[in-house]
């Protein structure tokens, strides 16, 4: 089965500046994908290369089987797109703004979208302006679920909501999950953690990894390193000499030495651990919330970043 | 369809205030507009006249506003809009806006045209090349105001947009006027004065393509590049039209030999007649009152035309002089526009000179003032002969010229006489064919029986309208022009020694009609001419 969406090596430059470089990763039909990076690590950018807004300029992607670069018209009739900043017709009520999507699509699901306005509480008379921010995202939920589409795409769906609004709209999502496929991007990694089936995490624009959740919290581990007598506080310079490049976030603490193990695999990396600290009093493996994960990958490309800037700086001191 | 049409109607839905201001306002003028044409007495106050003048601005803002909000619905410019990520085949969204425009601009427009023709007496169903030829003209404004609506967000950047090709437009006129051009000063930048249909097609293809670029792919910054060229590309063809391409290619040469041609004699030729001559013409600078004198020199040349068959009439559309001395370099200068008409028989008693004027840079003035040179000077003109006449009486009111005009007689009343101060008239469309309406002014108060032909009389006589082949002139509502004026001591005077002269009812009106015959280049050169003459 092929890919709902796949993207190769997908660049976006505004200027002379990158947004998104290099981006490649495919979400399998079914799946709910999440897409988390900080501020201005490229999600918008890459969601709006999905949906054929802006024009890569560099690489491709497929959507639904077909060049995004060529999505327009038809195209869209299975594709419900939700945007946090998405500019809607304002001027029309709840109930008109249902009544002109519903020709558009023919799979319209007239039953599915009543039940979505009574859930959601609509009102079918209110113009849009009229509404508070959550109501018109519930508004461009019904209107972008309808008609069942085989991909969801959300671009920051739940930014600045109430918890009461973010359930409702997720509930509404689950129900069409497994029918569809989502691709989100979101902050809120506590929320993701409990739907989302793949995630990819970008850190100025460029894809850290792209990969199943279960597969992500097996191979993380918080490792905790207990030794009779304490080590050099170099030893959590992200450089430090011996220290292996899928052991992040090394912080030292008197005897103690705590990292992120982002290769945990069984057995083999416990002996790797263990044949590193040979007189280690303790080693402790604990699995780590998605939350956990994405601040230690967070923290440790920050520190390769002003690690890579500090040499560079040196460099060009250096006589 | 049913797409086009679902937008269409939410559209309608959506617009339904502006629509009616648009149409309202259509109302209003195709109303107010007969009402404001000047009829009657002549100091009577038409209070119609200013609610015409405030709709004729109100009609133009009530398109572009409804034109935008209407382009604006579905925005072009920006990646936040809701509809870009739906189903909307751009074909057939251009198509639901493409129907709104016909549907509430076009049509309306169209019925305002054909109900103010039918207030002036005209059939509207005889006039259907015109009203159709209009629609195209009108797309001038239509075109680019869609094209301008596609790649802006909001009605206010569009506003801003506007203005500021205005202000453009202003700046470029100022600073083109009175420029030195080459060999030519002043450059036409009117899609009317020059380019005509070129200019037409390459408006409103421009427009085309900016609007097909931006709801086929959305390419804003190429579609405002596009479209901020049109102006330049205006400007280029009017500047070809407008050059000695455009003269040489309608104007054919003439044979030395061809007596039909009338025969151009300038002053220094004509010999004993000189003594005799009468010159009409300019004073002083004449055209170009407003020239720095430091940088250009006025250059005058007199002539008249002999051979003028009866009833033609041979207008000088534009002239090329150049001027060559014995030793040094011709000045050759490009075409100038001649603007004089030559329709009086060759008669001897009545040697009536005209006068052409040019500038030549003052430096060249300089070199060439003290030396004998050789003027050449070559004449593209166009003949015309009498077509069609129409002879009636002058009455006070309004009247109708069969398939000419519909006119109005502005009477005057004074010490309890009556007489007539001028007629004014309305065209369908167009201004007519090229006519002349004569008649004979009456020495004295208008008790005293009508001007007759000869009677000793003035007569007064107006040229209206050209040899333009289009059915219809760029505009809204009818074309407006003066056939007759009584100016020559029309006015009350309190001297008594001064006997007013009269349009008076009951004179003989005699409007003739001409056609184009031919149009040709011919020329004269003056040996041993010296500018210090």
């Amino acid at each position: 089965m092929n890919p709902a969406i796949r993207t190769e090596n997908l660049g976006k430059h505004f200027g002379r500046t990158a947004a998104l470089d290099g981006v490649s990763l495919a979400v399998p039909e079914g799946a709910i994908y999440a897409l988390v990076g900080r501020n201005g690590a490229g999600k918008t950018t890459l969601i709006k290369l999905l949906m054929n807004i802006l024009r890569p300029s560099a690489g491709s992607a497929r959507v639904l089987d077909a060049d995004a670069t060529r999505l327009a018209g038809k195209g869209f009739r299975g594709i419900g797109y939700v945007s946090e900043n998405q500019e809607l017709p304002n001027w029309m009520t709840v109930g008109a703004l249902l009544d002109f999507c519903r020709p558009f699509y023919p799979h319209w699901d007239r039953e599915f979208a009543e039940r979505l306005v009574e859930q959601f509480d609509l009102p079918l008379k209110r113009q849009l302006r009229q509404l508070s921010r959550g109501m018109r995202m519930k508004a461009a939920f019904v209107s972008a679920l309808a008609y069942r589409p085989r991909l969801i795409v959300l671009d920051e769906p739940f930014s600045g909501l109430d918890p009461l609004v973010r359930d409702e709209l997720i509930d509404s999502l689950l129900e069409l999950a497994g029918e569809s496929t989502i691709f989100l991007s979101s902050h809120d990694l506590a929320e993701i953690e409990s739907l989302a089936s793949h995630v990819g995490y970008l850190e100025e624009g460029h894809l850290l990894f792209s990969e199943e959740m279960s597969t992500l919290s097996a191979r993380f581990r918080d490792v905790t390193v207990t030794l009779p007598e304490a080590v050099s506080a170099r030893a959590d310079s992200p450089a430090a000499p011996g220290i292996p490049s899928v052991w992040i976030d090394v912080q030292v603490s008197g005897p103690v030495i705590r990292f992120v193990h982002t290769q945990f695999e069984g057995e083999a990396a416990e002996r790797q651990v263990a044949e590193a600290f040979p007189a280690a009093l303790s080693i402790v493996y604990d699995p780590m919330p998605l939350r956990a994960i994405f601040l230690a990958v967070a923290k440790s490309q920050r520190n390769l970043s002003r690690l890579a800037q500090a040499n560079a700086s040196a460099r060009t001191v250096k006589p | 369809m049913k797409q086009i049409l679902h937008i269409f109607s939410k559209d309608v839905r959506r617009l339904w205030i502006e629509t009616l201001l648009s149409l309202a306002a259509a109302a209003l003028f195709a109303w107010v507009t007969p009402k404001s044409w000047q009829s009657g007495p002549i100091l009577l106050q038409n209070p119609y006249q200013e609610i015409a003048g405030l709709v004729y601005l109100l009609l133009p803002l009530s398109w572009g506003l409804l034109i935008a909000r209407l382009i604006h619905g579905e925005v072009m410019v920006g990646d936040r809009q809701f509809w870009i990520t739906r189903p909307y085949e751009w074909p057939k969204l251009l198509a639901a806006k493409a129907l709104f425009v016909a549907v509430f601009i076009y049509l309306p427009f169209l019925s305002m045209e054909a109900a103010i023709l039918l207030e002036a007496g005209f059939n509207p169903l005889s006039y259907i090349p015109g009203l159709l030829y209009r629609l195209l003209l009108i797309s001038l404004v239509f075109f680019p105001l869609i094209g301008l609506a596609s790649v802006t967000s909001n009605l206010v950047r569009m506003a801003l947009t506007i203005l500021s090709i205005f202000a453009a437009y202003i700046i470029a006129l100022s600073t083109l006027a009175f420029r030195h051009n080459g060999n030519s000063i002043g450059v036409s930048f009117s899609p009317a004065a020059a380019g005509g249909n070129v200019t037409v097609a390459v408006v409103l293809l421009v427009c085309s393509a900016v609007i097909v670029l931006q709801y086929a792919r959305r390419r804003v910054l190429v579609a405002r590049l596009l479209l901020g060229s049109a102006p330049i590309l205006v400007f280029l063809t009017s500047w070809v039209c407008n050059t000695s391409l455009s003269v040489d290619r309608n104007y054919s040469p003439a044979a030395q030999t061809d007596a039909s041609v009338i025969r151009m004699i300038p002053f220094e030729q004509d010999g004993e007649r000189r003594a005799a001559a009468h010159i009409w013409g300019s004073s002083g600078n004449g055209n170009f009152s407003n020239i720095d004198s430091k940088k250009w020199a006025v250059i005058k040349i007199s002539l008249r035309a002999s051979g003028v068959a009866a009833g033609d009439r041979w207008q000088l559309d534009a002239f090329r002089p150049a001027l060559t001395p014995a030793n040094g370099a011709a000045l050759k200068l490009n075409w100038q526009p001649g603007q004089q008409v030559f329709d009086t028989p060759d008669d001897s008693n009545a040697l009536s000179y005209k006068t052409l004027d040019f500038v030549i840079p003052r430096a060249d003035f300089e070199r060439l003032k003290s030396s004998q040179l050789t003027l050449r000077l070559d004449f593209a003109l166009t003949q015309a002969r009498s077509a069609r006449s129409w002879q009636f009486p002058l009455t006070k009111g309004d009247f109708m010229i069969p398939d000419l005009a519909s006119c109005s007689a502005i009477d005057n009343r004074e010490q309890g006489v009556l007489h007539i101060s001028g007629v004014f008239c309305r065209f369908p469309l167009r201004m007519p064919p090229l006519t002349t309406v004569t008649a004979l002014q009456t020495r004295g108060p208008c008790e005293l029986a009508p001007a007759q032909p000869g009677d000793p009389s003035l007569p007064t006589s107006i040229s209206i309208g050209d040899f333009g082949t289009a059915p219809a002139s760029f505009g809204i509502s009818m074309e407006q022009g003066q056939l007759l004026n009584n100016t020559i001591f029309g006015s009350s005077t309190s001297d008594p020694k001064i006997v007013p002269i009269r349009l008076c009812p009951g004179t003989p009106v005699v409007v003739t009609q001409y056609r184009k015959v031919r149009a040709v280049q011919t020329g004269v050169t003056i040996e041993n001419f010296r500018l210090g003459d």
